[in-house]
């Protein structure tokens, strides 16, 4: 099962943990200033690097993919599931992505830097998150001189990720938070105290879904330990009073909170065309009467995820194996919402 | 020293710049600081394409002309058309795409990048990881784990705390420059100040 599908620690309140690590090599000017000659030859390093390390044994678990083999909704699709940044959709930013089984482990080749290693994980778990890409960035770091300085530690090409190149972030479910219109003022005190606060898409995007993604800002003058400790610490108080807000939702007006989540269950379960924005909006009210207990009978943690990484616009595309227009994307993603909702999860659990 | 002009020859003069009641002094290479010394005076056709046909003295010699730029708040000169050596970036580049070259970069534009890092980092200097010691990653996962309780206003009582407010004062010192919105960064600047003596 693909990591995003799984529960992982915090699932109600905290839906998945990435931390990105970016390295440069020491002999080469960043990818901003490469020749294609050059673009070429740290590729070929990077990826021979990498397939010398134990830890791409037996190949078979990683896929190796050139960008510039895939069509748009391809790129689109894995942008949806946070495997390629935005940055990467764009025609000659980066050449290669290489991805392991799970797809919580990924790096990618040439984008802003050289190396970006990425791994994610379901829930709250920077711990492991850490512990994943730190393993892939040391061995290559033992086989390749990265870009380093005493006083500026590992060099980028923007000077907002060196040091550290340590970018950890959460992606919040904060349905209580933002009902009680709490959110503005933690979103505030979260840009004040150094950390970045996004919607669900990053930069730029809107809020939908009641998800919040928070990230480090700060990646010079902090150890990677203080860096992951002061996020997690943030986020603990976060799930706290995210957790008072939903019991004040619920005491506010039980009756209407259980109105709201049926009727987005009967939208799911019945619409024959749905956007992707109605249908994040509906599945997230789903999303908060499970964790409340308004709603239990036939529907699954593991259900909801599925959909959420499935009903992207190229996502879709791709279950559906063609490109579709507008009207269709809209009642393919109907279809599949009312499929999985009434499917086997509904038995089991 | 290197010719703060051509950036290539030893400086071995010093000179004195002097315009509007500010000073600049600048360390020269023989060629340039005679270059310099004919534009003060008799404005030879090398440099005619800086000036306007009135060019009427001396006075009107600015650091911009040369490539430099004097720097009021910071009381530094800017070197903006310097190339560094290693890549071909110029500052000027970084200051518009946000990017550095190369690894040499940081040193290159070193004086620039430190007022850069203040603004956007907790600190100027590296206290992480090492290239080729591997991570604790077994202690930092205790360390994450280990939650603490702090209440979350904690946050908002620290981000209030001079050194962070200093920080935070800052970032939007720097947001307003951004925005070229000079009343607001003056009336930072002046707290900053403040904060800081």
């Amino acid at each position: 099962m693909a990591w995003y599908i799984e529960n992982g620690p915090k699932q109600e309140t905290v839906l998945s943990t990435r931390v990105r690590i970016a390295r440069n090599l020491q002999e080469m000017p960043f990818p901003n200033r490469m020749n294609p000659v050059q673009e070429s030859e740290a590729e070929k390093l990077i990826e021979n690097t990498f397939l010398s390390l134990d830890m791409s044994k037996p190949r078979t678990n990683w896929s190796i993919v050139r960008l510039e083999e895939l069509g748009k909704m391809q790129k689109l699709a894995l942008a949806e599931k946070h495997l390629l940044s935005k940055r990467m959709l764009e025609p000659g930013c980066g050449k290669t992505l290489i991805i392991n089984k799970a797809e919580n482990l990924s790096m990618m080749i040439l984008e802003e830097d050289h190396i970006r290693v990425q791994a994610m994980s379901a829930g709250l778990d920077l711990a492991k998150a850490y512990k994943e890409a730190t393993n892939l960035t040391f061995n290559l770091e033992e086989k390749i001189p990265m870009a380093w300085s005493d006083d500026y530690g590992f060099l980028t090409a923007c000077p907002t990720n060196t040091g550290t190149g340590l970018r950890a972030s959460v992606m919040l479910f904060l349905p209580g938070l933002i009902r009680t219109d709490r959110m503005r003022y933690m979103t505030d005190i979260l840009g004040k105290a150094g950390y970045a606060v996004r919607g669900s898409s990053g930069e730029g995007s809107k809020i939908m879904g009641y998800r919040i993604q928070i990230s480090n800002q700060l990646t010079l003058g902090l150890s990677e330990e203080e860096i992951l400790r002061d996020l997690q610490h943030l986020v603990d108080n976060l799930i706290e009073k995210e957790e008072e807000s939903r019991i004040k939702l619920l005491q506010a007006d039980k009756l209407g909170l259980e109105d709201k989540v049926f009727r987005s269950r009967g939208i799911l379960e019945n619409a024959r065309r749905i956007s992707y924005e109605e249908a994040v909006n509906l599945l997230a009210d789903l999303r908060l009467g499970l964790s409340l207990g308004l709603i239990s009978e036939g529907l699954s943690l593991v259900s909801l995820n599925r959909l959420d990484t499935n009903i992207g616009n190229a996502s879709l595309q791709q279950i559906c194996g063609k490109a579709l227009i507008d009207c269709e994307l809209d009642e393919s993603r109907a279809r599949l919402i009312r499929e999985e909702l009434k499917g086997p999860d509904r038995r089991t659990r | 020293m290197i010719c703060d002009q051509c950036n290539v020859n030893d400086a071995s003069i010093q000179m004195r710049l002097t315009r509007n009641g500010e000073t600049i002094d600048l360390n020269l290479c023989p060629t340039c600081a005679a270059k310099m010394q004919t534009v003060g005076g008799a404005l030879p056709s090398l440099f005619d394409s800086f000036f306007s046909p009135s060019w009427p003295s001396s006075d009107h010699l600015t650091p911009a002309m040369f490539g430099l730029d004097f720097d009021r708040e910071q009381g530094q000169l800017h070197r903006q058309t310097k190339a560094c050596p290693v890549c071909g970036q110029r500052y000027e580049d970084f200051r518009k795409t946000g990017l550095l070259g190369c690894a040499a970069c940081y040193e290159t534009f070193k004086p620039w990048l430190e007022q850069v890092l203040k603004r956007v980092q907790r600190d100027t200097r590296h206290i992480g990881h090492r290239p080729g010691l591997a991570a604790n990653t077994e202690s930092s996962s205790e360390d994450v784990n280990n939650k603490n309780q702090k209440d979350i206003e904690g946050i908002s009582a620290k981000a209030a705390e001079p050194k962070d407010k200093l920080s935070v004062l800052k970032m939007e010192l720097s947001q307003a420059v951004e925005a070229e919105d000079y009343h607001r960064a003056a009336q930072l600047r002046d707290q900053i100040q403040g904060l800081e003596a």
